[in-house]
């Protein structure tokens, strides 16, 4: 899959672009509206990630060329301005999805998959963890070739673990996969209550605990 | 500044400047959580960027929550407002916080006769009851019973716990902004009860405090 990331703040470009190669992504870059345009014209790409605030040429106005040119790519708008007229301007343009900054790494792959899998249903397949099997076309997962019962909230925490074998996943970002609200007290222990049923289901070895820090799960042969 | 700033001005003025800090902030937090995961690094280190992000996620959490406060949001609030089931929203708050609740061997009852549907944003009512509902549980003390009330003939909710309830004297400060009259050292930033009196009279209700006979505090929002 191949993103183009169009942010003007270079250091903000960098970092996001390393967290999207991290999790193969191809990543480029552009930093002002009128090279992404060139870029999208020359080349293909799957998603943009697109700053509304942008040199020469700004978000909203590069969204609306895009689909005047019936070019219906996949875009994601990223951008500090929360403010309602922002996001209904980017929607109404033609953006498919809204992030505000700052979000967490997390939050932003998940939106990415989300809009991926919108795109094509190719993307969704079988993982595996050892003896455990995720498959995602049924949303049903399987430890020894058992069904497992879990609750919606469980099953979203293991598909994340088993598309990020060995990623570690602090508290904060996992609350906020799971809750997304602004505002809200995030450095909860309800986190922990999910982890703790998760763990009675599929067995405690397939997710450890970082002390401290958060939960990760080890790549295992299938 | 010699003349009063008007406040359409004074609002832009501010919502620039949230900008110019958030962007920074993600700068940061993107960077830090991206060494959280680095496994080469010493454990130490590692558990003081976890702390550090969640320093910024609390920086930020302020600025929603100044944004609201200071009524940066009134105007534009509205437009997203859609009906929904107080039930529903009330319950995902408990399910969110039931675990917490039950560590500390408290019981979270939830009683709700009649079920009715207000418009409203989503996440700001579920701010508003997690407030609640989180300091009934911070204040109760191991093993009470934290109670909440939906009704319809007026629309509201009350939540009531069995803690140490207010102070008299105190009791007509705790809305104010950075009020603490807690001084056992619970943590909070003193914005809760603010925040949620404000998202409240952002629905056009409004959230008022009573001492409960028995002892504890009753906090009851009011929908117009």
């Amino acid at each position: 899959m191949r993103l183009l990331v169009v942010e003007d703040e270079r250091a903000l470009s960098d970092n996001i672009c390393a967290v999207l190669k991290q999790n193969r992504y191809d990543c480029e870059q552009a930093y002002d509206g009128e090279e992404a345009l060139d870029r999208l014209y020359e080349q293909h790409f799957d998603l943009v990630l697109l700053d509304i605030m942008l040199p020469k040429m700004d978000g909203i106005e590069l969204i609306r060329s895009l689909r005047e040119a019936d070019n219906d790519i996949t875009v994601l708008m990223l951008s500090a301005r929360d403010r309602i007229e922002d996001k209904v301007a980017g929607l109404d343009a033609g953006a498919d999805d809204y992030l505000a900054k700052p979000f967490s790494n997390l939050e932003l792959l998940a939106r990415i998959r989300s809009l991926l899998r919108r795109t094509s249903d190719a993307n969704r397949s079988e993982i595996h963890c050892g003896n455990l099997l995720l498959d995602e076309r049924k949303q049903a997962v399987y430890l020894n070739g058992d069904l497992l019962e879990m609750t919606a909230k469980e099953y979203r925490i293991l598909e994340l673990f088993m598309h990020n074998q060995n990623t570690t996943f602090t508290r904060l970002q996992l609350s906020e996969y799971l809750w997304g609200e602004e505002g809200l007290e995030r450095s909860s222990n309800a986190i922990d209550a999910h982890m703790k049923n998760l763990r009675k289901k599929i067995g405690p070895e397939y997710i450890e605990t970082i002390r401290a820090i958060g939960y990760v799960m080890r790549r295992r042969p299938a | 500044m010699n003349h009063p700033v008007p406040q359409d001005e004074l609002h832009r003025f501010l919502g620039e400047f949230f900008h110019e800090i958030k962007t920074p902030l993600a700068i940061m937090r993107t960077h830090l959580e991206s060494e959280v995961t680095n496994e080469a690094l010493p454990f130490p280190l590692r558990k003081k960027l976890v702390q550090d992000v969640e320093e910024i996620a609390r920086i930020n959490t302020l600025l929603e929550d100044m944004k609201l406060l200071l009524g940066m949001e009134k105007r534009v609030r509205k437009h997203r407002f859609q009906p929904a089931s107080l039930l529903e929203v009330v319950m995902e708050v408990i399910e969110r916080l039931e675990p917490i609740a039950s560590a500390r061997g408290q019981k979270l009852v939830l009683i709700c006769p009649e079920n009715c549907t207000i418009l409203m944003e989503r996440n700001k009512m579920k701010q508003l009851f997690y407030n609640l509902i989180d300091n009934a549980i911070k204040y109760s003390g191991d093993s009470g019973a934290i109670e909440v009330l939906i009704h319809c003939e007026p629309k509201c909710v009350e939540v009531k716990d069995r803690g140490s309830g207010i102070p008299e004297a105190a009791a007509d400060r705790i809305f104010d902004p950075f009020v603490r009259v807690d001084e056992t050292g619970t943590e909070g930033s003193g914005l809760g009860l603010a925040v949620a009196r404000a998202i409240a009279r952002l629905h056009d209700g409004e959230l008022s405090y009573a001492p409960r006979p028995e002892g504890g505090a009753l906090f009851r929002v009011r929908f117009g």
